[in-house]
This record gives structure tokens, C-alpha cells and sequence, in this order.
């Protein structure tokens, strides 16, 4: 399935990504202008429109993972996982015991679930899904370890830093040979584990080709290129017909 | 089931539901298409009617537009009709925000 991702610091793209018919959107905290303040509103914002709240975090911030959960969050992707240690931390921070030990205080995941308190605790596991990111060479080392660890929910692919990697910081191209082949590994990785094979795709053609491949969550675009794209389109659009008029 | 077993449904919905939209919205853009060329090649009636139709069942040949365009385009050179390329395809465009528009309007 397809899902938004929105970097521009404004929580209502939430709905507004909903009326477009996205059913979900990653709010990218990692590089995006959206702040840690604006993160339950743009949970709030995306649940009013029906759209599943996702976070890419920042890098590092493992004990902000339950937080994301409690505030409404239904997934964590998380960047630069590259050993079996950090997947571990992954789970850590955004499950609970068995398998982790998130903190318990689910601000409004809880009221919002309609379930009971211990309803929610045996339920919120499965609910709230961790995704390790794969970007760099040692990841693609590690792959299988990280891939088994108990808990994790998903690998999600970011083919740009991937390149960056694989080239030895010599492009940033995600359709680069190096990247392909890895692609493979990650997917077999996933279907070795049970494990949601995600990946975000700069361009619609990217997404086709990583659909075709067998992901299962792909981010196409982001909010800020097509913003630009749409008002480039629009800009256009009434220059030809202008000119369009003349002939 | 989890949360993205249900999540993926939603969005497999939403898809069929699109789809379906879309192939609805084609098909009434085409048959405005063709009561628009009717006019202009002076039929009315039952025979602007049964025009229209050709033109629906001329977007059954390939995958895309091109087609309908192909289709108007040779009957107005063959009755002289003066529409250039651009204004017949504007008039495709404008028709398929209207056919949107009315099957969303009556759904």
C-alpha cells in the first residue's frame, strides 16, 4: 500500500494527504521541518481523516519510540539500524515486556483504542508496528540478525543513503545497480521473517518498480515535491492555455 | 489480524473503489465527448445519440485516451469540422472534471 510523507512543519497535511486518498502518512521527523510539539497534532489531524499516523524518527532516539505510541502513533520507522543491538533497542523502546520495555502511559492511544487498560496492553504489541530502517553497507552485513529479531515488525528500505553507502559516498542514485541487488536481500530478509518490506521511492516510477518487486509500503513523493510539482503543473497549465488560446 | 492487515485492506478498497471511479467517470466524459462533436457535426436526437455511443465503444481499443481523441479527431476531418487538436482535447479534459464531478454528485 501506498503511504504520504510529509516534511513540511504543518500537521493538518495529515487531513489533507487523507483527502487526497492516501491511508496513511509518515510524519518525517529525521529530516523533515515537523517538531516533536507538532507530533500529536499531526496524529489527531491524520485519525480525523482516516489516515494511519506514522513517524520516521530521529536518528538515535530510541526512548522516544513508546512516546510516539502513546501520543497515537500506529508505526515507528527508524533510521541507521545496523546491528542486531540497535533492532534490539528498536524493540525495546516501542514494545512491551515480553518482548521490550516500553514504558506504560498511553496518553491518548489508550482512550482513542476504546479498549480496556489491560485490553490495550495485550492488544498494543501488535497495534503499534517497528520498522528498522536499511541504509548503509553494515546494515546489509547484519541483515539476517537484525531480521531475527524478536519483535520487529518491518524492514523499510531508504534507497537514497543506501546508495550513498553502497557508491562509497560517490552518488545518491536509488536506482544505482548496488541498490537493486540489495533490494533482493531485504525482501528475502522479510519473507524469511514474516517481516513488512517498506521503502520510500522519489519518483512514481520508483514506486511501480518497488510495487512490481514486492514491497508492501511505499512512500511516493513527498509533500514538498508535490507541492512544487502541483504548482508548477498549475503555472504551466495556464501558460499553455494562454498560448493554446492563440493558435 | 494486525494493524496492517487492516490497514492494506482499507487501502485495497479505496483502490477498487478509484478504479471503479475512474472507469465510471471515463466512460461519461466519452459520451459527453460525443454529444459535443454531435453538435458540432449538426446531429441531433437519437442520431447525436447513437454517435456518442461510437465514441464510448472507441475507447475500448487501447489503454488510454488516444484513442477517443483519434476517433473525434477523424470524424471532424472528414466532415470539415474547424476544432483544432487543443481545443479537442481541452474539451476532454473539461468533460472528464464534469463526469467526475456529476457521478461524485450522485453517488
Amino acid at each position: 500500500m501506498q503511504t504520504a510523507w510529509c516534511m513540511l512543519g504543518d500537521p493538518h497535511l495529515a487531513e489533507r494527504m487523507g483527502q487526497a486518498g492516501f491511508v496513511a502518512a509518515v510524519a518525517d521527523l529525521q529530516h523533515g521541518l515537523l517538531t516533536c510539539d507538532q507530533l500529536s497534532a499531526f496524529a489527531a489531524s491524520a485519525e480525523s481523516a482516516n489516515v494511519a499516523p506514522l513517524v520516521r524518527m530521529p536518528e538515535g532516539a530510541f526512548g522516544d519510540v513508546g512516546y510516539a505510541f502513546d501520543i497515537g502513533f500506529e508505526a515507528v520507522i527508524f533510521p541507521m539500524i545496523e546491528t542486531a543491538e540497535g533492532a534490539r533497542a528498536l524493540v525495546a523502546g516501542g514494545k512491551y515486556p515480553p518482548q521490550g520495555r516500553r514504558s506504560y502511559g498511553p496518553i491518548r492511544a489508550l482512550p482513542n483504542s476504546g479498549l480496556s487498560k489491560s485490553g490495550y496492553l495485550a492488544d498494543a504489541n501488535g497495534r503499534h508496528l517497528v520498522f528498522a530502517m536499511v541504509e548503509t553497507a553494515r546494515t546489509l552485513e547484519n541483515l539476517n540478525d537484525i531480521a531475527a529479531t524478536p519483535g520487529l515488525d518491518g524492514l523499510f528500505v531508504g534507497p537514497n543513503d543506501l546508495a550513498i553507502s553502497l557508491t562509497g559516498g560517490e552518488d545518491t542514485d536509488p536506482g544505482a545497480a548496488e541498490v537493486t541487488q540489495a533490494l533482493e536481500l531485504v525482501l528475502s530478509a522479510c519473507a524469511a521473517n514474516d517481516l513488512i518490506s517498506g521503502i520510500y521511492a522519489n519518483t512514481l516510477d520508483l514506486a511501480f518498480e518497488f510495487a512490481a518487486r514486492g514491497f508492501r509500503l511505499i512512500a511516493a513523493g513527498n509533500d514538498m515535491t508535490l507541492l512544487a510539482d502541483a504548482a508548477g503543473a498549475m503555472r504551466a497549465g495556464f501558460f499553455n492555455r494562454l498560448e493554446g488560446d492563440k493558435t | 489480524m494486525t494493524t496492517f492487515d487492516k490497514r492494506e485492506e482499507g487501502f485495497e478498497k479505496k483502490f477498487a473503489h478509484d478504479a471503479e471511479l475512474r472507469f465510471k467517470a471515463e466512460a461519461r466524459r466519452n459520451k459527453l465527448l460525443g454529444l459535443w462533436a454531435a453538435e458540432k457535426m449538426g446531429l441531433t436526437g437519437d442520431e447525436a445519440e447513437a454517435y456518442a455511443k461510437t465514441v464510448v465503444m472507441a475507447d475500448f481499443e487501447e489503454p488510454g485516451d488516444e484513442d477517443v481523441f483519434r476517433k473525434v479527431r477523424a470524424d471532424f476531418d472528414d466532415k470539415g469540422i474547424d476544432q483544432t487538436d487543443h481545443q479537442i482535447r481541452r474539451t476532454m479534459d473539461e468533460l472528464l472534471a464534469q463526469a467526475i464531478d456529476q457521478i461524485e454528485n450522485e453517488a
